[in-house]
């Protein structure tokens, strides 16, 4: 990726996170979110990893963000001002920011300041969906097949933890457990 | 054409501005979206060394921790939503059931 490219793309993903965490509407953050995950798009793209650019924005922007933004509709969050709390909290989360923020650069630049200039074009299909896919499908088969026994947790687990209620079981009274989320339901 | 150097800065100024966000917001959802943030900022670390040591591993790896994110955001915001509607407000100066 041409320097120029890539400063202009830094600059507009900064700015987009700096968005994100100052902008006191959720929603408007949520949509600069949006706006960073795109941005890391291109810099993939650029990074020639093109199936992971993709990815990104199918899944990240896509599925992701409309579940953010669906849910800050869903509860009608109202405007929060970042700078409304407490100025101690302020100050610290301002200086831890800024530390992990310059430590992680500094670091970098200590250690990979080296190679200066990017690699020539890489081989053939690197980062294509043919190149990941088939080290995704042999050496990571595990962790791949791990991932939909994941995904399937997350969905019953979210369909659980979002119900209104638990379902009243058509049971005889002797039969249903005492401390059951029965219990909980009429407790609260 | 830019060095490794410049990803993986750009990564750590993404993963602080996160941090920032995480301690700074006090909305669940706000800061469950900040560590989206760290999230993207660690898979550009992982895209960018995939690149630059021309092994597709990385990729593979930031694939994978995408799918978690997915898999988080969705338990998350189930969660965010049901504490939404047993207390009535997901600010995190009102969530503090569990206080000493």
């Amino acid at each position: 990726m041409p320097a120029p490219l890539f400063y202009l793309l830094a600059a507009l993903a900064l700015l987009g996170a700096g968005f994100v965490v100052l902008h006191p509407n959720p929603v408007k953050s949520a949509l600069a979110l949006i706006l960073v995950m795109f941005v890391l798009a291109l810099i993939y793209l650029g990074l020639s990893a093109s199936f992971l650019a993709v990815i990104q924005v199918m899944v990240y922007a896509g599925a992701v963000m409309v579940l953010f933004l669906f849910v800050l509709f869903l509860l009608n969050v109202g405007v929060e001002s970042p700078f409304a709390v407490r100025p101690l909290r302020r100050w610290i989360a301002a200086l831890v920011g800024t530390l992990v923020g310059l430590l992680l650069a500094s670091l970098v630049l200590v250690r990979f300041v080296g190679p200066g200039a990017g690699p020539g074009a890489p081989g053939g299909g690197f980062g294509g969906i043919e190149s990941t896919g088939r080290v995704l499908l042999t050496r990571y088969l595990l962790p791949f097949e791990l991932l939909s026994v994941l995904l399937l947790a997350a969905i019953v687990g979210a369909m659980l933890a979002t119900r209104p209620r638990w379902p009243t079981l058509k049971m005889p009274p002797e039969l249903r457990p005492s401390g059951g989320p029965e219990g909980e339901a009429e407790a609260s | 054409m830019m060095g490794l150097a410049g990803y993986l800065v750009l990564s750590g100024l993404l993963f602080g501005l996160g941090v920032a966000g995480v301690l700074l917001r006090r909305n669940v959802v706000v800061i469950l979206m900040c560590v989206e943030l760290m999230l993207n900022a660690a898979n550009l670390a992982l895209v960018a060394f995939s690149r630059f040591l021309e092994q597709p591993d990385g990729q593979v790896l930031a694939f994978l921790i995408i799918a978690v994110a997915a898999a988080e955001a969705a338990v998350g915001l189930a969660l965010v939503v049901q504490v939404a509607r047993q207390r009535g407000s997901v600010d995190t100066d009102d969530l503090t059931l569990m206080r000493g």
